[in-house]
C-alpha cells in the first residue's frame, strides 16, 4: 500500500533552501564547466591569437595602466606598478564577475524557460570565468613581481585563502544584484554606477596613512578595501594581512555569500515566472 | 493508494498563478513615484487552477488545448523549471524535457562543442557525453559539419543537432511541447522511430500540441485543458474528439456573430 520508491522530484520536499541549491550546484558542475569554457573560448573564437588573448589582454591592460598611473601620480610608494597591479587584478575579478552574473541571468532567461537548471548557475558560472582569468593573469603579475623586486616569501601561501574570500564575497554580491536586476533592468546601470564609486574608496592607488583623517575611515570600511589587501599585502610588502584585514573581510564574505543567495533563493520562483 | 507503483506524474491539487502588473514599472524611478502615489497594483494570472492528474508509467499522454489554456506551464511544472503556487507535483524517473530544442546553443562555438555544452545543460556528465557522442553525430547526420562553428548551419541542421542531443539517451519521462515537427520529412520519420522504440521501452511521455492526428495516433490518454482549468480527461481518441468539436462549434459561432 505505501509508496515504494521515493520520488525524483517533490515540490514538497525540494524545498529552495540555500543548502538544496548548492548541492545543485554541484550536481551541475559538468555545465558550469562548459558555461565557463564557453565563455572563454567564444570571446576569442573570431581573433588570430585565439585564447592567447587571455594573457594577452590583462599584461597589455598592465603595462598601460603601470606607466599611466606610475607618470601620473608622484607616489612614494616604491615598486609602484605592482602595489597597482594587485589591486587592478582583484578589482577587474571583483567587478567583472558581479557585474556579468547580472547579465548573464538576464540574458539567459528564454534557456532558463526551457530547461530546468539550478538558477544560481550563472552567477557561479560568471565567477568561475572571472576567477580564470583572474589565475591567468597572475602570470604577467609575477613577472612584474620579478621585475621590481618585490620579496616572495612564505606569506604568499595566504594566496588560495584569500582568493576564497574575495570569491565567496564576489558571489554573494553577483547574486544579489542579480536577483534586483530581475525585477529592475536599471539595476545593471545602478551598480555600474556603484562601482565606479567603490573603486576610488577600495584604496587600490594609494596607501590610507596618505589620506586624510575621515576619508581613511572611510576607506577602511569599504569591503573591497579588505578584499584588495588580502591579496595584496603577502604580494607587495611579503607579510600576511593584519588579523582585523582578515577578520573583516572574513565577515564580509561570509555575510555577503549568505545574504546573496538567501535573497537569490528566496525569490527564485518569482525570477522563474519572471522569464 | 496502491497507484504509485506505477505512476509516473503526480500532480495534486496544482495551481500556478503569474503575478504580473497590467503596467509594470520598467524603471526604478517609474516605481518610486507610483509607489508614493500608491498606483502600484498587482494583479494574478491564473495559467493553472487547482488541476489534479496522475498520469501512468509507460503512458503516452497529451495535454491540448488553444493557445495560452496552460500546456506549457504545465510542462513546466512538471520538468520543475518552475514551482506550483500550491499543490503538489511529484515525478518518478528522470526527466528530459524538450521544451525548446538546443536551447543554450553559441552560433561561435562549433557543432561539437555545443553538442557538449547542450548535453551539460539536460545534466548529463561529461563521460556520459563522450559515450553518447558518436551516436549524437550519426543520429544527426551531421559528421561534416561537426566541428564547423553553428553559424554556418541552417536552422533544420541546428535542430538535428539538438533533437539529437536530446534524445541520445533513453529519460524515464520525456516531456515534449510541439517540437516533433523538427527537419525535414525523412529526419522526422527518424524521430518518430526513436520516439517509438522509447515508448516501447517504458518511457513516459507526456506531449503538448496542437496535432490531432497525431495525438490519436501516438497517444493513449489525454486531457484537454482550457483556461487553466481540466475541460476533459481520458482516452485520447474521445478528448481530441470533443476538443475538436468545441472548436468547430466555437469557429460556427464566431461565423454567426460577424
Amino acid at each position: 500500500m505505501a509508496e515504494t520508491t521515493p520520488p525524483n522530484y517533490d515540490t514538497a520536499r525540494d524545498r529552495k533552501l540555500i543548502i538544496s541549491e548548492i548541492k545543485e550546484i554541484i550536481r551541475y558542475r559538468n555545465l558550469l564547466f562548459h558555461l565557463v569554457k564557453r565563455n572563454i573560448t567564444a570571446r576569442y573564437k573570431r581573433s588570430l591569437l585565439g585564447i592567447g588573448w587571455t594573457l594577452l589582454d590583462p599584461l597589455l591592460t598592465m603595462v598601460v595602466m603601470a606607466i599611466v598611473y606610475s607618470a601620473l601620480f608622484r607616489t612614494q610608494i616604491e615598486g609602484f606598478p605592482v602595489f597597482l597591479l594587485c589591486g587592478i587584478l582583484v578589482w577587474t575579478f571583483f567587478s567583472q564577475a558581479s557585474a556579468e552574473a547580472m547579465t548573464e541571468i538576464m540574458y539567459s532567461g528564454s534557456l532558463l524557460g526551457k530547461v530546468y537548471l539550478p538558477k544560481s548557475v550563472f552567477a557561479v558560472s560568471a565567477l568561475g570565468t572571472g576567477l580564470t582569468n583572474f589565475l591567468i593573469s597572475m602570470i604577467p603579475l609575477a613577472g612584474f613581481v620579478l621585475v621590481f623586486q618585490r620579496p616572495i616569501t612564505p606569506a604568499l601561501l595566504f594566496l588560495p585563502v584569500a582568493i576564497v574570500i574575495i570569491s565567496a564575497f564576489t558571489l554573494g554580491l553577483g547574486l544579489l544584484m542579480s536577483t534586483f536586476a530581475i525585477f529592475f533592468g536599471d539595476m545593471v546601470n545602478v551598480f555600474s554606477f556603484i562601482l565606479r564609486l567603490l573603486f576610488y574608496m577600495s584604496g587600490i592607488f594609494y596607501y590610507t596613512e596618505d589620506l586624510p583623517d575621515l576619508l581613511a575611515w572611510v576607506v577602511r570600511l569599504t569591503p573591497t578595501y579588505h578584499m584588495i589587501r588580502l591579496f595584496r599585502d603577502p604580494i607587495f610588502e611579503g607579510i600576511l594581512p593584519p588579523w582585523e584585514i582578515i577578520a573583516y573581510g572574513t565577515f564580509w564574505a561570509v555575510f555577503m555569500f549568505i545574504l546573496g543567495y538567501w535573497y537569490f533563493t528566496k525569490r527564485s520562483d518569482e525570477i522563474a515566472y519572471r522569464i | 493508494m496502491d497507484h504509485f507503483d506505477n505512476t509516473a506524474v503526480d500532480i495534486e491539487r496544482v495551481s500556478v498563478r503569474y503575478r504580473f502588473r497590467r503596467d509594470r514599472p520598467a524603471s526604478l524611478k517609474e516605481y518610486a513615484i507610483r509607489w508614493v502615489k500608491r498606483s502600484l497594483k498587482v494583479e494574478y494570472l491564473p495559467a493553472l487552477n487547482d488541476i489534479s492528474l496522475q498520469i501512468k508509467k509507460g503512458e503516452v499522454f497529451a495535454i491540448i488545448g488553444r493557445n495560452g489554456a496552460g500546456k506549457t506551464t504545465l510542462l513546466r511544472v512538471i520538468s520543475g523549471i518552475i514551482r506550483p503556487t500550491s499543490g503538489r507535483v511529484r515525478v518518478w524517473g528522470e526527466i528530459v524535457g524538450l521544451l525548446g530544442v538546443g536551447a543554450g546553443f553559441h552560433f561561435e562555438l562549433t557543432g561539437r562543442e555545443n553538442a557538449f555544452l547542450y548535453s551539460a545543460i539536460l545534466g548529463r556528465s561529461q563521460a556520459k557525453t563522450e559515450e553518447l557522442f558518436p551516436r549524437i553525430v550519426k543520429f544527426a547526420e551531421l559528421a561534416d559539419f561537426i566541428d564547423s562553428p553553428l553559424r554556418v548551419y541552417s536552422s533544420g541542421m541546428i535542430a538535428r543537432l539538438g533533437f539529437a542531443v536530446a534524445m541520445a539517451e533513453q529519460p524515464d519521462v520525456l516531456l515534449v511541447d510541439e517540437v516533433l515537427r523538427v527537419g525535414d520529412e525523412q529526419f522526422q520519420a527518424k524521430c518518430r522511430a526513436r520516439f517509438e522504440e522509447f515508448t516501447a521501452s517504458g518511457t513516459t511521455v507526456i506531449l503538448a500540441t496542437h496535432a490531432m492526428n497525431s495525438v490519436r495516433a501516438m497517444c493513449d490518454r489525454a486531457v484537454w485543458l482550457q483556461d487553466g482549468v481540466i475541460e476533459a480527461i481520458g482516452a485520447a481518441d474521445e478528448v481530441s474528439e470533443k476538443y475538436q468539436e468545441a472548436l468547430k462549434e466555437g469557429k460556427e459561432r464566431q461565423v454567426i456573430r460577424s
